[in-house]
């Protein structure tokens, strides 16, 4: 099965984690080097979000059931 | 014994003679009654029997009549069809075949509506428990609709403007009519089958209360119900309710609607995302002046500072020390100085040579003992004197001690 293109990235978790490490820093208990790695984190996090809020669909697919009941998947265009 | 000239007829004549009359001598007609032991059979043809007090008859809707019904009927209903009285030949049974069928009144379809709602209430179908939340972030959304209806236009439209990277998959059915319910519950199986969405949009546009009946029906909302994948319904109008609406995890009053409910505005996840990345770098530029801060204070900290001092003190000492011990060297050594001087003026002064030079002399006896009092010799004693310089002999004349 064709999965889209973010699959494996799962943006309500990088979201969460980003605002947990905003809060982690802001708290200002933290080592510096742990500073670091949790800034290069979420900086990082940020970036597969912008680039996944920019992602665009260009059409929409179709699931069907051929003759025997299979479930079949294709491209649809619609007039939009 | 029969007579000769009896005619005896076979069962299958006389049921064909009884349908010959039948059907010839009863118009098309038009028959209200209450619909009960309804049977949707798979091959399309509807089969119930009409009651009403005292009497029942049999009806067969075949496919093609049923496949033009708006509403299916639901046992309890009260119908008014229109049918031509027919007999079944193998069972010898006298039936109407509908042609046409119409509730009897919007009241029946408000009653049909409340005895469903009554029913799965009771089931538990409505529970608020069992309803649940839909994803805050759906990657991929299944919808179930009529690709040709206004619905999809409006979730498609609503959907790209919200979250542009949205996969949307339709699974293209028949919203109204007979049928439609049937495709309905299939495609939301079918979606769970394939088990690649986060949601399911389950609707339709706006109608009469016979167009929206596919939504009412209980296949369709067994099968919301059943939906591993939770559902989200939007059909007709804000003021429509139907049964698919009281099942479903989320109802939206429209299928606008239910794509705004669907998918957060990536326009303000952008914004929150911006404000994150400038509290992030505004905390570690905050943590970095915090260490920088401290640095600071640490240079000018007591701490640090009482250690320089504590050099500076330490060669202050050295310093004192140093100073002490020459003095004190310089103390000790004419200390010692002096206590030669004493030294060598005693020793000097001890020197017997000395004294004899000053005009003292010594005797000693014969035996050379020094003579230091004058009870120690007595008259006769022979005595040496040494001066400074020489020595003489002595006779002692008289002692006086």
């Amino acid at each position: 099965m064709k999965k889209t293109k973010a699959a494996g990235f799962k943006f309500e978790q990088a979201l969460v984690r980003v605002e947990q490490i905003v809060e982690r820093m802001e708290s200002g208990e933290i080592e510096l080097d742990q500073a670091l790695a949790l800034y290069k984190e979420g900086t990082e996090l940020m970036a597969k979000c912008q680039a996944a809020l920019q992602d665009v669909q260009q059409s929409i697919k179709k699931l069907t059931r051929d003759g025997r009941g299979q479930l079949k998947i294709e491209a649809q265009e619609t007039e939009e | 014994m029969q007579d000769d000239k009896q005619i005896i007829l076979t069962v299958s004549q006389l049921t064909a003679d009884i349908k010959r009359l039948l059907e010839r001598s009863i118009p098309r007609s038009w028959v209200q009654g209450e619909v009960s032991n309804l049977t949707l059979h798979s091959s399309g043809h509807i089969y119930f029997t009409l009651k009403d007090a005292n009497t029942q008859v049999r009806c067969v809707m075949f496919r093609s009549n049923a496949q033009n019904l708006i509403v299916l009927p639901q046992d309890g209903m009260q119908v008014i069809v229109q049918g031509d009285v027919t007999v079944f030949e193998r069972a010898g049974q006298y039936q109407l075949n509908v042609q046409q069928l119409q509730v009897a009144g919007q009241g029946e379809l408000a009653l049909a509506f409340e005895r469903l709602k009554k029913k799965l209430a009771g089931e538990g179908l409505f529970d608020e428990a069992r309803k649940r939340p839909l994803p805050l972030f759906p990657r991929s959304i299944g919808i179930v609709t009529s690709p040709t209806g206004a619905a999809i236009r409006d979730i498609i439209k609503v959907a790209r403007r919200r979250w542009p990277g949205i996969e949307l998959i339709l699974y293209p059915v028949q919203v109204q009519g007979m049928g439609a319910a049937a495709q309905i519950a299939d495609a939301i199986a079918a979606f769970n089958e394939y088990g690649q969405v986060d949601l399911l949009i389950v609707g339709r546009g706006g109608g009469s209360i016979e167009d929206l009946w596919a939504f009412n029906e209980e296949i369709t909302a067994r099968a919301i119900h059943d939906s591993q994948i939770p559902v989200v319904s939007a059909v007709g109008h804000e003021v429509d309710y139907t049964i698919a609406d009281f099942v479903a995890d989320v109802r939206a009053p429209t299928p606008s609607a239910a794509a705004e409910i669907a998918l957060p505005d990536a326009r303000e996840v952008a914004a929150q995302l911006d404000d994150f990345a400038v509290r992030l770098k505004n905390a570690l530029v905050s943590l970095a002046d915090g260490y920088n801060e401290r640095l600071k204070a640490l240079r000018q900290s007591y701490g640090l500072n009482r250690l320089a001092d504590l050099c500076a003190q330490k060669q202050q000492h050295l310093d004192w020390l140093a100073g002490r011990m020459g003095q004190q060297a310089r103390a000790y050594l004419a200390d010692r100085g002096h206590t030669i001087e004493k030294l060598s003026f005693a020793l000097r002064t001890l020197d017997p040579s000395g004294v004899l030079q000053r005009g003292y002399s010594i005797c000693r006896d014969a035996k050379g003992k020094t003579i230091k009092k004058a009870k120690m010799l007595k008259t006769g004693d022979a005595l040496t004197a040494q001066f400074s310089e020489g020595s003489a002999a002595l006779n002692v004349t008289k002692v006086m001690p």
